[in-house]
């Protein structure tokens, strides 16, 4: 009623007129005038440049007027650490707008009367952030770097990743304590020269770099080099030392997948070229067959993995993250895309620490072990050949040059096909077989891991990796799928 | 730069095929038919290297090798606009100038008589790249310099460069009855026993499937042969295409062709791309999506090959299958596309191992304008392919039986004692029919038992 109005009215009006000012000093100079610690926004000095935007300004709940919504509050507190990020982190002192005609002390605590409040919020919110925004894009150009790191953290740029695998292939095969820094960067730069990584802006090319991960002294130089894209300034912000490290064991892991795609590639390509040396020994052709048809399978578990990061995991998240970033006003809702597609593609390649990823993950080390052991069988079985053919050709001479004595020379001659080559024959079968069991077992049970995670697009992975249903997976849990 | 790769284009076909091929990938990378970078052509992202390489002058020379035994096609590109393009020491034409006579026997005998003189050039080109990955050969399978020379020229190449791969794009003839070369089937068969043995892989164009399509698709009774070979040079620029414009995967010709190809005998490829005919009519209505594209792909008529089987106890199946989609899609549309594919049993797979739809990205040129926003070339390897074979052999057998124009092959030193070379070819055939037919089914994994038991 008139008499409780007109005491609250003047007592109200004199209250906010404080707060109006702190707001509209924050939301136009991000500066707090505080003396007694009133404001919903503060401010924590020690904070260094690169925390800026996550801990120096912190939003007090408690101290939020009650006419002031949590949107609003949220608005203005970012507005304010806008003006400051662009100030001290961006380094960029541009006055952006001084208000003419501030918005009234009654209009906050009247905003049904009026929208004076609001508009000033908005209108200025949206001016500094769309200015922070431009900043980024055109000043540090970020949307280039978002792409950069497609490029090369998540192997986009193809043929610099294979030519530098090639490369690295000696190196990182040795033990981990045993690979060197400076050996890899040199053989990185050589990759940069000669594919068409080579054609990038400087800017982007500098800040390529090496990182040995130190996992414990047991791994393999495969397990530890990763590659950094380094980042100062603004964007520091956004690409965090965490965010850093995350990126960091994504590249490891799709690294990993792609050793293996090299890997299944070169076991194909070395039986394919020794077919002809195979047809030479008729006895081996069920063996070689069978050699054939599980490095068929083998090429297939990858290639469906690999395909399965590029779309489901990797160009999903990215489409995903383009569409976020275009629609996103400030740095805040940036962030949060960015931190988003990351966790996507963490929880995706199973590297989210949820107890099934991790078994997943050792699952596919475990499958990825098998395809070397094989690799391995496979160079000893072509080994084994050329050594048989070879000790064949001087009793071809003879044979042709009719000088091939029945007798002494045939015996001879079985006898080294039996004592030599048959026995390293079964020892490789054996050795295969073993592998080609083990195999089929560890991808059932990862076939079966898959269908019992919570993510519903990891278990797409199940669909295609069994696309024609020949793993016959025994259903322990109904899958929901 | 790594992974290279020389083309060889082969008599008549062949180089008429090689010359589309040659001008779309132009086109595509911004290169003027002079060899010099258009000077819109500043985007730096896509591998001109693979193809090309660059002169002194800084203008881009194809890593290719033009052979011909009769000068007409080579000098029909020599006198287009494209003819300070090729390098011209890599252009050979014999110098009895006669050609083959449409007779394997005498393409392939001229080619032992150049062989120095031909790998004279492939050696030199050879040593032109840091890292050459594999060879393309262009060809016909039906005519006397494609087939019979090309056959040597594959002989010679496994043995020289034995740890290269060698991917043939082989056009196959019109199967009717009356063929305008009446040998073309003792012609087909000589040569498929050299692909079987001596590529890694063979894309096959069949040239009644190409007629069909490109009747269906210009609206005309008779298509033109340049009309032809742009459907075949769209097929070859497709599937390069992850070759020239990096991404995550597909970056060289071996994982291309791995994951296509389980066996060394199972290497003969059926192609298919969408937009081509009357697909047309749905994409006014709504928009184009990966579903659309990938089963389009499936369909008969828009595949390359006539795999139309007479063999009703055999039900022929996909031994793998990829799709290389370039335009705009939305990467989430490709995992429902392909469950759909799965639940509507589109596509019949081999029951013997794994074998799945792998979708591919690729990007695309950006100075060549296409009408239609996403655009799909599959890759495949079908069974099926075993009935064209078939239908080969049949005309074949036919002609052998009564032992018809055989003079003209006797003449020839290979053939001179016996038609032994003629039997040996039809039993390779034989033998790969027989793999296709055997992979169909689920014992095809003891398939190198019965091998075993052949060979002792």
């Amino acid at each position: 009623d008139t008499l409780q109005q007109s005491i609250l009215y003047p007592l109200l009006y004199n209250c906010t007129i404080p707060i109006r000012d702190m707001i509209v000093e924050w939301i136009c100079n991000g500066i707090i005038n505080d003396p007694y610690q009133e404001f919903f926004v503060s401010t924590d000095k020690m904070v260094s440049e690169e925390k800026l935007w996550y801990d120096k300004y912190t939003l007090r709940v408690p101290m939020i007027p009650s006419f002031i919504s949590m949107e609003q509050a949220k608005k203005i507190w970012i507005t304010g650490k806008s003006i400051n990020f662009l100030r001290v982190v961006c380094k960029d002192r541009t006055m952006l707008q001084i208000l003419k005609t501030p918005a009234p002390s009654q209009s906050l605590f009247q905003q049904q009367r009026s929208t004076e409040f609001q508009d000033m919020i908005v209108s200025v919110y949206n001016d500094t952030t769309r200015y922070l925004r431009s900043i980024l894009d055109d000043k540090y150009q970020m949307m280039d770097h978002f792409k950069a790191i497609k490029r090369y953290l998540l192997l986009g740029q193809g043929d610099f990743i294979k030519y530098l695998m090639d490369l690295m292939e000696n190196e990182l095969n040795k033990a981990a304590n045993q690979v060197f820094y400076h050996n890899l960067q040199s053989l990185m730069d050589a990759a940069i020269r000669v594919t068409n990584a080579q054609y990038e802006s400087e800017d982007i090319i500098k800040r390529l770099d090496l990182r040995l991960m130190y996992v414990s002294p047991s791994e393999l130089g495969w397990d530890v080099c990763c590659l950094d894209y380094k980042f100062d300034g603004p964007l520091r912000t956004i690409f965090t030392e965490e965010n850093s490290l995350r990126y960091m064991r994504i590249f490891n892991h799709l690294w990993r997948v792609k050793r293996m795609e090299y890997t299944t590639c070169g076991v194909w390509k070395q039986l394919i070229k020794s077919s002809r040396q195979f047809a030479a020994i008729p006895e081996i052709s069920d063996m070689t067959h069978s050699c054939f048809v599980m490095s068929n399978e083998m090429t297939k578990f990858v290639q469906s993995v690999n395909y399965y990061i590029m779309f489901e995991v990797l160009e999903c998240s990215w489409s995903d993250l383009l569409s976020k970033l275009m629609e996103a006003k400030d740095l805040e809702q940036i962030l949060e895309a960015h931190d988003d597609s990351l966790l996507k593609i963490l929880t995706r390649l199973h590297l989210d620490g949820h107890e099934t990823s991790q078994e997943l993950a050792k699952q596919l080390r475990c499958i990825f072990d098998l395809i070397l052991n094989f690799g391995a069988i496979i160079q000893r079985l072509i080994q084994c050949v050329e050594t048989e053919l070879a000790a064949r050709k001087p009793y071809q001479q003879q044979q042709r040059h009719g000088t091939f004595t029945k007798n002494n020379d045939s015996d001879a001659e079985v006898q080294r096909f039996h004592t030599v080559f048959k026995p390293q024959l079964k020892k490789i079968k054996s050795d295969f077989l073993i592998v080609k069991k083990a195999f089929r077992d560890a991808v059932l049970k990862f076939l079966q891991q898959l269908k019992s995670h919570p993510d519903i697009t990891l278990r797409s992975l199940s669909f295609r990796l069994n696309f024609n249903e020949v793993y016959k997976v025994s259903h322990a849990l109904k899958s929901t799928a | 730069m790594p992974s290279e790769i020389i083309t060889l284009q082969l008599g008549q076909c062949g180089n008429q095929i090689g010359m589309e091929f040659w001008k779309q990938l132009c086109a595509e990378h911004g290169i003027s038919p002079e060899g010099k970078l258009e000077p819109f052509a500043k985007e730096g992202s896509d591998r001109k290297d693979v193809f090309f390489y660059q002169a002194d002058d800084q203008h881009y020379i194809p890593r290719s090798v033009l052979l011909d035994l009769e000068p007409r096609v080579i000098d029909g590109i020599l006198k287009s606009p494209y003819k300070h393009l090729y390098n011209p020491e890599n252009v050979y034409i014999s110098k009895d100038g006669g050609g083959a006579g449409n007779n394997w026997a005498q393409g392939y005998h001229q080619g032992d008589k150049l062989t120095e003189d031909i790998f004279d050039i492939i050696d030199r080109e050879a040593e032109n790249g840091d890292s050459l990955e594999g060879f393309v050969l262009c060809h016909s399978i039906a005519g006397g310099t494609g087939s019979g020379m090309g056959s040597n020229i594959l002989e010679k190449l496994n043995d020289r460069f034995p740890k290269k791969l060698i991917q043939t794009y082989s056009v196959f003839p019109m199967t009717n009855e009356v063929a305008d070369v009446v040998v073309q089937p003792y012609n087909s068969v000589l040569t498929l026993k050299r692909l079987t043995e001596n590529a890694d892989c063979t894309v096959v164009l069949d040239n009644t499937a190409l007629n069909r399509i490109a009747t269906e698709r210009l609206k005309k009774a008779t298509p033109t042969l340049a009309e032809l070979n742009q459907l075949v040079s769209t097929i070859m620029s497709g599937s390069t295409s992850t070759l020239r414009y990096p991404g995550y995967m597909n970056n060289d010709l071996i994982s291309l062709i791995s994951s296509l190809i389980p066996t060394p005998r199972l290497h003969f490829l059926i192609s298919a791309y969408t937009p081509l005919t009357s697909d047309n009519t749905e994409s006014e209505v709504r928009k184009t999506t990966v579903l659309d594209v990938m089963r389009r792909l499936l369909q008969p008529k828009n595949v390359m090959v006539t795999t139309a089987s007479r063999d009703k106890n055999i039900t022929h199946c996909y031994v793998s299958i990829l799709n290389i989609i370039q335009g705009e899609v939305d990467p989430s549309e490709v995992h429902k596309s392909l469950m759909r594919i799965r639940e509507r049993k589109l596509a019949e797979f081999i029951p013997w191992g794994p074998a799945s739809i792998q979708v591919a990205l690729s990007k695309k040129s950006p100075y060549v304008t296409t009408q239609h926003r996403v655009s799909g070339l599959m890759l495949a390897n079908h069974t099926g392919i075993s009935s064209l074979f078939d239908r080969m052999c049949d005309h074949y057998d036919k002609l052998i039986k009564r032992e018809a124009f055989v003079e003209n092959f006797r003449r020839l030193p290979m053939f001179k004692d016996n038609l032994d070379e003629f039997n040996d070819s039809r039993e390779v055939v034989q033998q790969l029919m027989d793999e296709y037919r055997a992979a169909t089914r689920k014992d095809y994994i003891n398939f190198g038992n019965t091998q075993t038991a052949q060979g002792e």
